[in-house]
């Protein structure tokens, strides 16, 4: 069982790793660095804090659109090649979707050591290197695997790929915004709002508290604890959108 | 009567889609062993009924039966190799990488990779990019997928498609080869040569309808033709026939 989920994984792996989106965003991303340096050279004073950010934004951005564009298309491309026929005359559907999400989080985890080695090279030339900034990245890995999971309910939902792509994003986009906007919200809205908002934020993944790129790049880094209470969310919600993918691809028709 | 030796049957299967009929009780016996051919016009239903038989969509009505019981999942990754039509493998990995991770997948013996390659005449070019490959390498190596778990049932849709007439030799040869060695093998195909070449029986679909299944000479026989195709044609217009003067 696990063999055959690992071989989707790998197979998943593989064919993304060698496609021509993962290479076009790498080449982005180091040409995002570079405007990264001209930035810093810009900010007098603040340049290393200014390289430490837009760099681990970069990273996000990158990675994000590589993620969730490349799982979305690769699902309909298996689709409509039919070679999605052929694996579930291999492995049950279970074993292809947690194959799939496992080999989407192997690239996301290949990227970010890439993009990783980068940046930090980019800041140790410039002597901004500090070793918080790679926690700041595990951070944006926990964000990232909730967002390859809400591509996949999405692929498997939707028989369209632009509308489950722009899904995906939006819903990332909008958690992103999701407490600044709660805050807003509440000031003025009735006890039966407030319930409402507050249920619709908790329901939604609560990205923001994952995010520790700020501290990051100044630094400071929140305790152990947090660590392990955001590694556990981030798991815990990966699997329940894996659950709900699944319970989802069970149902559909190829 | 259920025969003995059928290793599939399909009991009054039936499949619509919103308020079309895709199948219509269908009953068919395969018989272990044998190569059946499925013959039938475009849209006919060939497959879907093949994508029932993969458990890739749910007959609306009746059942699939592998060797007497109700055909599970597990049957189907266990003993069934499959071949769609016109499928595009994922083109950047060798045949070599895609097939070595089905067998590190399935627990299978790597060695059997290099003979199945063989038998499809891919193995000088196993370690090429499958992008490079031509739409006839693609399809050989999908027939090198489908008899990688050394199937028992052997399911091929249109598996000529493509390929040109030496392309195409080789897999008949290989599929009489198959058959000799016991397989059985449920195919599709518009070319009514290579149904004649390798086939023990044969199975006309039209509009859902399954019309005739028995052997070719009874086919030829019941519409005094000499052709399978003009035996066809026959059968297809008294098809069409039947259903406007109801």
């Amino acid at each position: 069982m696990i063999k055959k989920i690992l071989a989707v994984s790998f197979l998943n792996f593989k064919q993304g790793i060698r496609d021509k989106l993962f290479l076009s965003v790498v080449f982005f991303f180091v040409f995002f660095l570079a405007l990264c340096v001209l930035l810093g050279k810009l900010s007098v004073g603040e340049s290393e804090k200014v390289l430490r950010n837009a760099g681990l934004a970069g990273i996000e951005l990158s990675c994000l659109i590589l993620v969730v564009f490349s799982l979305v298309f690769s699902f309909y491309r298996e689709k409509e090649s039919r070679i999605l026929e052929i694996y579930l005359s291999y492995f049950s559907r279970s074993q292809y979707i947690s194959g799939k999400l496992i080999g989407y989080l192997l690239i996301c985890i290949f990227y970010l050591v890439l993009a990783a080695l980068g940046y930090s090279l980019i800041l140790f030339l410039y002597n901004g290197f500090i070793w918080q900034v790679t926690a700041g990245i595990y951070g944006l890995f926990l964000k990232l695997s909730i967002a390859i999971g809400f591509s996949l309910v999405f692929s498997c939902l939707f028989s369209s790929p632009t509308i489950a792509f722009l899904c995906s994003l939006f819903l990332y986009l909008t958690t992103e915004a999701a407490y600044p906007s709660l805050k807003i919200i509440l000031q003025g809205a009735n006890q039966f709002q407030i319930i409402i908002y507050k249920c619709l934020y908790y329901l939604l993944p609560n990205l923001d508290k994952l995010d520790i790129k700020s501290q990051a790049v100044y630094g400071e880094l929140p305790n152990l604890s947090f660590f392990i209470s955001a590694s556990f969310y981030g798991l815990g919600y990966c699997l329940f959108l894996w659950f709900i993918a699944r319970l989802i691809f069970l149902r559909k028709e190829y | 009567m259920e025969n003995e030796s059928s290793i599939l049957s399909f009991r009054n299967l039936s499949k619509s889609f919103a308020r079309t009929n895709a199948l219509e009780n269908i009953n068919l016996e395969i018989k272990k062993g044998e190569v059946f051919g499925l013959l039938g016009p475009n849209g006919a239903g060939k497959t879907t009924l093949i994508r029932c038989l993969i458990k890739l969509i749910n007959p609306t009505q009746g059942d699939i039966f592998y060797k007497d019981r109700l055909l599970l999942d597990k049957d189907v990754h266990e003993h069934f190799g499959f071949l769609p039509e016109n499928f595009q493998p994922p083109a950047n990995l060798s045949a070599q990488e895609f097939l070595e991770i089905l067998c590190w997948g399935l627990n299978l013996k790597t060695g059997y990779i290099d003979s199945c390659l063989k038998d499809v005449g891919l193995i000088n070019q196993k370690d090429k990019l499958i992008k490079a490959y031509s739409r006839g390498m693609i399809q050989r190596l999908g027939l090198a997928i489908a008899l990688l778990k050394q199937p028992q049932v052997i399911i091929l849709d249109e598996p000529t498609l493509g390929l040109d007439p030496i392309g195409q030799n080789q897999i008949l040869s290989l599929l009489i080869d198959l058959h000799s060695q016991g397989k059985t093998i449920f195919f599709s195909s518009h070319i009514f040569s290579q149904i004649e070449k390798v086939c023990n029986r044969i199975g006309i679909i039209h509009q859902g309808k399954l019309g005739f299944v028995g052997s070719i000479k009874d086919f030829l026989d019941k519409h005094h033709s000499p052709t399978l195709e003009e035996g066809f044609l026959k059968e297809v217009e008294a098809d069409d026939q039947k259903n406007t003067s109801r």
